[in-house]
């Protein structure tokens, strides 16, 4: 089985959806095609910086921050990826990303004074919270990623 | 070990981990994660500034940088700071009460480092 990392490019998936299209057409493909892994988006710097840090969370160890953090698992981390990449794929400004203490990920966007921290704790939604000027001013839950793409764009186009 | 009510103007202290960057954002400032308990825990594990020093509250200084919260803050996001001794640590406290992601980024936006 060939994997595909992260870094592979347009040229890869390519590759990967004619090889697949070839030997099993038809419900493989759609999968292929609907992937997040497999996505043939081209991606900025700064989402390549977040992706390759997600990446290096597999590696921490158990109380990495020496009060008994968790490692985040596989599944949060690919779910991180993923909406890193969606993320990106609309150009919002990525900034930062952390592994919490009970395995859950935060993925922060910064424009100015203006920032957002989307925090993925459970299969269930998204709490996303808004600052300004190094202060909180909203806080709000998600359990959709297209309706929380739509107000992320409003709020850094603002 | 006895405990000791801890004022509002008590500083409390919090290893950050630094390496990678991990809690430490590219323009200084600390993530929320920084300041979110585990959810099996009691509270946030602290230091009370005037029981230790900041040589010993940081472990290691390769690792962590030191930052500090007042108990006053803490108090006025409706949390609260308890002294919790420990065998090994006298200066141990624990904020206390329900700490949401929003309760944790507002701490983390007003820590400030002392030191690492």
């Amino acid at each position: 089985m060939t994997v595909l990392t992260d870094s592979n490019t347009e040229k890869s998936h390519s590759y990967a959806t004619t090889w697949v299209s070839k030997h099993f057409p038809t419900k493989a493909l759609d999968y292929l095609e609907n992937s997040t892994v497999f996505q043939p988006l081209e991606l900025s710097e700064e989402a390549r910086i977040l992706i390759q840090k997600l990446n290096e969370f597999r590696l921490l160890p158990e109380n990495w921050d020496s009060y008994g953090a968790e490692k985040p698992d596989t599944g949060m981390i690919n779910k991180a990826k993923a909406l890193v990449r969606k993320l990106d794929g609309v150009r919002l400004p990525l900034f930062f990303v952390a592994p919490g203490p009970n395995g859950e990920i935060s993925i922060e966007l910064k424009k100015g004074d203006l920032s957002a921290e989307l925090i993925l704790e459970d299969e269930a939604g998204f709490e996303v919270l808004i600052s300004k000027g190094g202060e909180l001013i909203n806080e709000a839950v998600y359990e959709h990623q297209d309706s929380l793409i739509k107000d992320l764009l409003t709020h850094f186009s603002a | 070990m006895s405990k000791e009510v801890i004022q509002d103007q008590d500083g409390l202290l919090r290893r950050v981990p630094k390496s990678d960057l991990r809690y430490i954002k590219p323009d200084n400032t600390i993530s929320s994660f920084a300041f979110k308990k585990k959810k099996d825990e009691d509270g946030l594990s602290v230091d009370i500034e005037r029981k230790t020093s900041y040589e010993v509250a940081i472990l290691n200084n390769h690792q962590f940088s030191l930052c500090k919260i007042t108990a006053g803050l803490v108090r006025s996001i409706e949390l609260d700071a308890v002294h919790d001794p420990l065998p090994d640590n006298e200066a141990h406290a624990l904020i206390t009460g329900h700490i949401t992601n929003g309760k944790a980024k507002r701490m983390a936006q007003r820590a400030q480092f002392v030191m690492g």
